[in-house]
């Protein structure tokens, strides 16, 4: 009986054990059961998250994007290619060769080729970037940025597939060939401007030559005339570059005063009426009387405009043709008005592939035309740009051979009707020079370019000889801290070394002289923008005059500022 | 050469009979050289100390020895069995010591005097072992990267081979043996040198991720506290596990955290998860973690078991093909024991395996552990040895 319950027990704890096991491996079977389905569903809702965002990407992936296989069959695309394709669903595309999927839209060429370079990717692994012009079956013509790369698992293994981006840059080289084109433009501008830089330059050395080497009083003067002109000339070419290049930086900005449009009109027609008589040619102005005789703009910017087209009239209108300038009211909305101004003349004319570039920068109706009428070819671009500054528009009505319209609109507001000074009463033309005499005045005239020195000695020697030269600003400065009240007024260079016009300036404001602050202090400057005059005013300097030098305008300062002894 | 015999009883509530048993299988297989060991694997049902007490009497070697969930021998894993592997050899010699019991604060010392122990009773004692077995106690305040760290200094370059005993995922039960003693908090070891050969293999299992790959932030030792902008369990939770868990070990089993580092040469060591603090949101894991690894979670199922299991056998017999000059004769394999617990009802799968494919002649032993040690990279010159979980490590001698 012993031995039967050893036995037994021996049995007993055999099953226990195994029963602890069982127990052992349900316990951990449960858990892991348990944790394996958390997983799966939390893998699941990632995977589902996933493939949405993978929808997404094709959706919304802006280039035809596709992906091929190693037997060069569709894989997955973006919804542009769909859409390029025509399909709606991408899973009609799938499995179909690159070739018959693609032969619907894209000509034939392009599927043998770009399969082909497919192919020859995915063997050799290299990536091949490239733009092609292709022209659809549809007609419609595209520049396509090709990429086509190869994906592999990593670097080192096969390529299971090829990946082909085409991005539709066709704004792209459009504007590609715009800059091209501009930048042509702007190299035969450079030329251009040489050949026109260099003319007034030649007759300006030229002349000084002759003059030099001549006794003859009369072809001295006549020397000097040919080089006032050319002076002149290439003044006006200078200034249209600036302007330009101003406009270009998108710095073009108009200055609103109250003036006189029959006075603007009359100072435009004086001033073009000079060369119509040189021409032989006949002049009308025809102006609205419903203008109001105050507006309230930017009265240098449209007389710059209408000056521009004057001029252009008078060069390519023949001798003895006509020009007529026409100004009209066609409407006024809450005191705006809309002005429509016409220069219309019996010229050359203009073709209508002329007409397209005329209004460029750098472009004349054609390129030989500056070489036989001379200028930038910057007028009407630079006019083009003042007008719509104005919110107007411009624009040529021409035939060849049946003279040209020119015409622009310009929005401008009624100003206030205010009595506006006799021209002659501000016309500089009208006095000489020679009337003025300002001796025991003394003016203090800081300017490092020793011959910018002289020429205002020379000019002013006749009228005021008391001159003191100063060649910087600090210089300017310490005579002026000197004696004070010894000067009548300060004609100040702005860029100068050791110490320039702005600076010199304000500590000049700053001495504790009560004369320091009224005394007239003009800038005399090459800087002759509006913002430059504008920068001058605000560092406390009284008035602006620009270089080069215009003679009637320095002696219009001095009389302003310096009371004559007359 | 190191010759070698396998013994296995079932004997699990009668220690003299298992004894017995084991040392009539093995005097029946096997003639004792100059020089033997033996290492006893058991259930933790059987009493191993009594059992390796007897033996050392009986058979008059030091008998080495620990607990596992399964133990294995030629007809492959075998719970609720004692199984005897008895070490001999003429030109090689195994001495075995138990450490002093290991602390927090000086488990280096400790694991030092228990070598020099070995070193000591050795004949040739400063000659350098070919190779050590070590066999460590479940439950240390220290990470298991601690025993091949200790011996990186103690030894280094020198092979250490073993695990963490297990027991039947009480926690409780999981022992070490020597010669009549059982310890909780001690580990035994043999140095073998002489003309002794190991060859190494070791694999994971890694066809499967969850794919939240994300760099380790903040760790300390083997307490990870943030992994990306996330706490260790708000990352576990990330996957859609449970951290709400009473046995971590087993809610995370298939689950392994694999971690691995820049620079690319490392293998990859895989991390099982011991234990999850909610109040601070971190993980302890039965390594060490280092900062900066990159970890993901790896699904493991019984296919990449199996598959990880033929590899290794295949690797470490690559090894000793290029061997032609030395004669192998013995085969130990520890694996992790959360490797049973994913082949559940085909828990004897792995040991099916490694007796298929073990080549005629070697003979074949081995445990489950909670924790594995086996060099990374061997070579006669030098070995980086490693702590690992969830893996398959296999040492021929």
């Amino acid at each position: 009986m012993p031995e039967e319950s050893e036995n037994l027990k021996i049995e007993y704890n055999k099953l226990a054990r195994q029963f602890k096991k069982l127990e052992r491996d349900y316990r951990a079977l449960s858990i892991m059961h348990e944790q394996t389905e958390r997983l799966r569903d939390a893998n699941e809702a990632a995977k589902e998250l996933s493939n949405f965002y993978n929808k997404l990407l094709l959706k919304n992936t802006p280039s035809v994007t596709f992906m091929l296989d190693t037997e060069m069959r569709f894989v997955l695309g973006s919804e542009t290619t769909l859409n390029l394709l025509g399909y709606a669903d991408m899973r009609e595309m799938i499995g179909i060769s690159f070739a018959a999927l693609f032969a619907s839209a894209m000509p034939e060429t392009w599927v043998a080729e770009t399969g082909a370079r497919c192919q020859h990717v995915l063997e050799t692994r290299n990536s091949a970037s490239y733009e092609e012009n292709v022209t659809l079956r549809n007609g419609r013509n595209i520049v396509f940025q090709m990429t086509v790369a190869p994906a592999a698992e990593d670097p080192d293994s096969h390529s299971r597939s090829v990946v082909v981006v085409m991005n539709d840059v066709s704004e792209l080289a459009r504007a590609r060939e715009a800059a091209e084109r501009a930048s042509h433009a702007k190299s035969e501008f450079l030329s251009n401007m040489s050949h026109e830089i260099r003319t007034p330059l030649n007759a300006v050395i030229g002349m000084i030559a002759i003059a030099a080497g001549s006794d003859d009083l009369e072809k001295k003067d006549y020397c000097l005339q040919k080089i006032k002109d050319a002076s002149t000339h290439l003044l006006g070419i200078i200034n249209d570059i600036l302007d330009m290049s101003k406009i270009e930086a998108n710095k073009l900005e108009l200055s609103f005063v109250d003036f006189s449009f029959e006075k603007m009109i009359q100072n435009v027609a004086n001033v073009i009426n000079f060369r119509v008589l040189e021409k032989q040619q006949e002049f009308f102005t025809r102006s609205d009387e419903n203008i109001p005789q105050t507006l309230f703009g930017d009265d240098q910017r449209l007389s710059q405009v209408i000056t521009n087209l004057l001029s252009n009239a008078v060069k390519f209108t023949p001798e003895k043709g006509s020009i007529c300038l026409n100004a009209l009211l066609v409407g006024e909305n809450d005191g705006m008005c809309t002005l429509r101004i016409e220069v219309v003349d019996t010229g050359i004319g203009i073709s209508e592939e002329q007409k397209a570039r005329l209004f460029h920068s750098f472009e004349q109706a054609e390129s030989g035309t500056s070489r036989k009428f001379g200028g930038t070819g910057l007028g009407l671009a630079i006019s083009k740009r003042i007008v719509e500054a104005m919110n107007g528009e411009i624009w040529v009505e021409s035939e060849p051979g049946k003279g040209s319209s020119f015409i622009f609109t310009a929005k401008i507001r009624r100003g206030a009707d205010v009595s506006t000074p006799a021209l002659s009463e501000s016309n500089s033309e009208s006095l000489a020079p020679t009337e003025d005499d300002f001796r025991g005045r003394r003016i203090l005239l800081a300017d490092d370019i020793e011959i910018n020195r002289e020429i205002v000695l020379s000019l002013l020697e006749d009228v005021i000889p008391d001159i003191d030269c100063a060649t910087n600003g600090a210089e300017a400065l310490a005579l002026y801290a000197e004696s004070p009240k010894r000067y009548d007024l300060i004609l100040m260079d702005l860029q100068m070394p050791e110490m320039d016009g702005y600076e010199a300036d304000r500590r000049i404001r700053a001495l504790p002289d009560e004369h320091a602050l009224r005394v007239p202090i003009i800038a005399m400057t090459a800087n002759v923008f509006r913002d430059d005059i504008e920068q001058c005013l605000a560092a406390g300097m009284t008035d602006h005059i620009g270089k080069p030098l215009d003679i009637n305008e320095l002696y219009q300062k001095l009389r302003d500022y310096l009371p004559k002894n007359v | 050469m190191i010759k070698s015999a396998t013994a296995i009883s079932y004997e699990l509530d009668d220690a003299s009979a298992a004894t017995r048993e084991l040392a009539a299988s093995i005097r029946d297989g096997l003639v004792l050289e100059a020089d033997s060991v033996g290492i006893l694997i058991c259930d933790a049902d059987a009493d191993g100390a009594a059992i390796s007490g007897e033996l050392k009497d009986m058979l008059g070697i030091n008998i080495v020895g620990m607990t596992t969930l399964a133990a294995l021998n030629a007809d492959g894993h075998r719970e609720a069995a004692i199984t005897l592997t008895v070490l001999t050899s003429s030109d090689c010699t195994f001495s075995a010591a138990v450490s002093a019991p290991l602390t927090k604060d000086g488990y280096e010392r400790e694991i030092a005097d228990a070598y020099e122990k070995t070193r000591s009773a050795a004949p040739s004692g400063d000659e350098k072992p070919g190779v050590i077995f070590v066999f460590c106690p479940y439950g240390l305040p220290f990470s298991g990267d601690k025993y091949p760290d200790a011996f990186a200094k103690i030894v280094p370059g020198v092979p250490v081979m073993g695990g963490v005993a297990s027991d039947d995922y009480d926690y409780e039960r999981a022992d070490v043996f020597f010669s009549g003693g059982k310890y909780r908090n001690a580990m035994v070891l043999i140095s073998i040198r002489g003309a002794v050969k190991p060859a190494f293999a070791i694999r994971h299992v890694t066809s499967r991720f969850a794919e939240r790959i994300r760099r380790v932030v903040k760790a300390e030792g083997n307490i990870v506290y943030r992994v990306g902008d996330e706490t260790m369990i708000e990352y576990l939770e990330g996957f859609g596990l449970k951290t709400d868990v009473d046995d971590p070990l087993l809610a995370f089993n298939s689950y392994p955290m694999m971690l691995t580092r820049d620079g690319g040469d490392e293998t990859p060591l895989m991390r099982h998860i011991s234990g999850l603090n909610h109040a601070d949101g971190s993980g302890s894991f039965f390594g060490d973690v280092p900062t900066g690894a990159m970890a993901n979670i790896c699904l493991v199922n019984k296919e990449d078991v199996r598959a990880a299991c033929r590899e290794s056998m295949n690797a470490l017999l690559a090894e000793t093909g290029k061997r032609n000059d030395y004669t192998y004769s013995t085969v130990l394999c520890i694996s992790c024991c959360g490797r049973a617990m994913i082949l559940g009802a085909d828990s004897g799968a792995e040991g099916q395996i490694l007796s298929e494919m073990l080549p005629p002649g070697l003979k074949l032993m081995g445990a489950y552990c909670l924790g594995e040690i086996c060099p990374t990279r061997h070579s006669e010159d030098e070995a980086v040895n490693r702590f690992h979980n969830c893996s398959i490590t296999l040492c021929i001698l």
